[in-house]
């Protein structure tokens, strides 16, 4: 097996939740070693939130955490106790890299700051996620994944036309924080492996979440037109929805950018004739004739399965996929052949579902999926073989209290 | 101040998106990204918004925003000459980033290559060839079964797609992600590789709430929030979701007891707030339809900024829900120079959105505008050339 990217790599996670972890769930994929800082007074909030195993809750039974902490280590340190943090800081000072999502508060309670760990460890590297930044006027509040949704202008370009603006599902923000996440770690860690320098990296998830909705921003800011919703509509592209097809709640999605997709839908719904008419020719025209196309394919779609509409569709050259929920998804042939996603085996809840990587590195096939850690499992790990610690040491932090 | 990727050498044939996306992301951090363009132009150049609404290639506002800080060279690849000029980009760059299904491009065998390919369905498997798009990667992914979620009537509302074409975004991030993963190995190995990147595993792999429910609790949790679009996103399931207020919307996203009892002083005690079917968040989840018309009479009574107001005095989960105007407005994000006035040729000054994070010593930057169609055809050749010819010297001298 080859050495993998980020093997050497070790990464303190003070993070809880959804956005970080996702982010250090990559990272350990790719070979860093993340250690957790939790505690059993303030576990990571994710291990006491459904889905239980079973519907059984436990500190290490989540189905969020536990798919998310895969690969990692936990330690428990008790952060409130001066002693603890002091502890916390000499395991930042042999690591690489610290992430946080600290409320502002918390972090100025525990002076947890780049100048700081940087006197501690100068090469370190600092990655700091918060709902609206670092700096500013309102760096103080705090946000969960809908507030910063909200604040960002993705609801407002969300919904159908005619409703309320609609938050993105399964907590996407922070989905999109963590991926961002990532790529600013890999970028820094890349930069400090040329220049030898560690630095700090303030990502605001509004800011981030931001940046997703480019052409509604350059709208804005090139013509002070400012975008709404739009259900599934699309400049480029025209039809472009999602149609019923057999069955309850069943749907197919299609998107026709080109002529040349326009003439394969045509042909695929035996509406041959349709590719020459000029009232459908080009976007616009299309766009005009939309209700006409509309009802038309929806009679179509309607009479086959999403998924042999669109297996038909994609034979003529059409983009299409069915809408798909979680049992089919995960015995989807695509993602099945890719091996995307992994069952992995743990202690308490025995084998389960996870999502792996979404990217393959032709250098590195193998990837281990090693469980989620139960709370603490590392703790003789982190502070006996790692800082050095004496078993007598390490037995008086836990009768103090410092580790619990 | 340094550049992470400075000296990298990219070349960007993506016609899609997230390819020029990923392209992107790395050039802001001072890549040298040069986008290979055919005399028509790349596809990107005839998407909107336009400036002034004038569809023209040059005043394409997307394009400007996706290509600042690269390069452009104009390349038939259709002659032999053409097909010539690539392979001696190829030769000289570092990464080669391309949204082509594997088959379609034929990529020359060079160990030092690292080849970003980002598909819609990855380079394998059975639909590696399909077509794609952000909302066919919405729909098979999972993610539209919770947008906008809580709908009446599911055989008539469809799913949605997260607006805009996020998921397209999402895919780059993931291919600059892995790309530098790449670097990372190449600067220990000198070996290149190729990078697959798919943006249906990308939204699948947000899809955490959904897949543990269904692996961990399939009976409980997964039924009870999951399988049907009447539950999903729950908003506003409990006191979290989009409410209106007198002239706008705001987003209260109350979670914790604590939040609860700290909204509840701070809209003056009202008697419903010491109701015990609200005395927790699975207690206000079964009650909603009690709470829900209640915090919204009290919504109602205020404006967005006095709720925002509030809401920082008594440190609150509860935002604005901009529309993209008050976004570019924002006092938070002018304090934090979010948006830099770059000066377009054929345009004028545009406010450009920084990258996603913000770096201490190696920042977002803007080097130069987007390129106008083959803007650096002759400059980039004989660079190329130029570093080629040293390349050949080093290695005989070498010998």
């Amino acid at each position: 097996m080859t050495t993998l990217p980020l093997e050497g790599i070790r990464v303190v996670e003070f993070a809880a939740a959804a956005a970080v972890p996702f982010s250090t769930f990559w990272l350990a994929a790719m070979g860093a070693e993340v250690i957790k800082v939790e505690s059993y007074q303030h576990p990571d909030v994710a291990r006491r939130l459904e889905p239980y195993a079973d519907g059984v809750p436990g500190h290490n039974r989540s189905g969020m955490f536990n798919t998310k902490g895969i690969n990692k280590r936990s330690c428990t340190i008790n952060l409130a106790n001066k002693d603890g943090l002091a502890l916390a800081l000499r395991l930042v000072a042999v690591s690489d890299v610290v992430v946080e999502n600290f409320t502002f508060r918390v972090a100025e309670r525990y002076d947890i700051n780049y100048p700081r760990l940087r006197a501690l460890n100068p090469e370190i590297i600092l990655v700091s996620c918060s709902a609206l930044g670092r700096t500013g006027p309102a760096k103080r509040a705090p946000g969960y994944n809908e507030n910063i949704s909200a604040i960002s202008g993705l609801a407002s370009v969300t919904g159908y036309r005619d409703g309320p603006p609609g938050l993105p599902g399964s907590t996407w923000g922070d989905y999109i924080s963590g991926a961002t996440l990532a790529f600013a770690t890999a970028t820094a860690i890349f930069e400090r492996m040329r220049s030898g320098q560690g630095q700090h990296v303030d990502l605001a998830m509004a800011e981030a979440l931001a940046v997703q909705i480019p052409e509604a921003i350059l709208d804005q800011v090139l013509n002070g037109v400012t975008r709404g919703r739009q259900g599934n509509e699309d400049e480029m592209a025209s039809p472009h929805g999602c149609y019923p097809s057999l069955g309850h709640d069943q749907w197919v999605a299609i998107a026709v950018f080109e002529d040349k997709q326009w003439a394969g839908l045509a042909s695929a719904i035996g509406r041959q004739e349709w590719a020459g008419d000029s009232r459908f020719a080009g976007l616009a025209g299309r766009r005009r004739q939309r209700d006409e196309i509309d009802a038309a394919v929806s009679v179509w779609t309607r009479a086959r399965s999403s998924i042999e509409a669109a297996a038909i569709l994609q034979n003529h050259g059409v983009p299409a996929g069915p809408f798909m929920k979680t049992p089919d998804r995960v015995r989807d042939p695509q993602l099945v052949a890719r091996e995307f996603y992994q069952t992995v085996d743990h202690p308490e809840t025995g084998p389960r579902l996870a999502a792996g990587l979404p990217f393959r590195l032709t250098r590195h096939p193998d990837i281990a999926y090693r469980h989620a850690p139960l709370l603490g499992e590392h703790n003789e790990y982190v502070f006996i073989n790692l800082l050095g610690m004496s078993d007598s040491e390490f037995a008086d932090l836990v009768g103090s209290g410092v580790v619990y | 101040m340094t550049s992470a990727f400075a000296g990298v050498r990219i070349v960007d044939l993506s016609s899609a998106i997230p390819g020029a996306y990923c392209a992107k992301l790395l050039a802001d951090h001072g890549a040298n990204v040069v986008i290979v363009e055919p005399p028509a132009g790349k596809s990107l150049r005839f998407a909107g918004p336009f400036h002034g609404g004038i569809e023209d290639p040059e005043r394409c506002g997307l394009f400007l925003y996706l290509n600042l800080n690269k390069r452009s060279v104009l390349v038939d690849c259709e002659t032999t000459e053409g097909a010539q000029q690539l392979g001696r980009l190829l030769e000289w760059a570092d990464v080669v980033v391309l949204d082509e299904p594997p088959g379609a491009f034929d990529l020359p065998a060079i160990p030092r290559l690292i080849v970003a390919r980002v598909t819609p369905f990855g380079s394998t498997g059975p639909r590696s060839g399909w077509l794609g798009s952000d909302l066919i990667a919405m729909a098979m992914s999972g993610i539209m079964n919770s947008t906008p979620g809580n709908v009446d009537d599911v055989d008539r509302q469809p799913p949605l797609r997260v607006g805009g074409r996020q998921g397209d975004y999402a895919a780059g991030i993931v291919a600059a992600f892995a790309t530098c993963l790449a670097l990372i190995d190449r600067a220990r190995t000198g070996l290149g590789q190729l990078v697959d990147v798919s943006e249906l595993e990308t939204l699948a792999s947000f899809m955490f709430y959904e897949t543990a429910g269904f692996s961990y609790d399939p009976e409980g949790m997964y039924v009870r929030r999951v399988a049907d679009r009447r539950l999903t996103g729950g908003y506003p399931r409990t006191s979290i979701g989009i409410w209106p207020c007198k002239d706008g919307y705001v987003c209260i996203a109350i979670r914790e007891q604590h939040h609860f009892d700290r909204f509840a002083h701070a809209i003056g005690d009202p008697e419903w707030s010491r109701d015990e079917r609200f005395m927790s968040r699975a207690a206000r989840g079964e009650s909603r339809d009690t709470l829900n018309p209640l915090i919204l009479e009290w919504s109602m009574q205020h404006t967005v900024r006095e709720i925002w107001q509030m809401a920082q005095a008594n440190d609150l989960p509860i935002t604005p829900c901009n529309d993209v105007g008050q976004l570019v407005g924002l006092d938070q994000l002018r304090a934090r120079d979010f948006f830099v006035e770059v000066e377009q040729p054929g345009v004028g000054s545009v406010a450009i959105p920084r990258g996603p994070a913000r770096f201490s010593a190696s920042p977002w930057h803007v080097a130069r505008p987007a390129p106008r169609l083959g803007q650096h055809t002759v400059e980039v050749l004989l660079e190329v050339d130029a570093a080629l010819a040293n390349r050949s010297l080093s290695a005989l001298r070498s010998k």
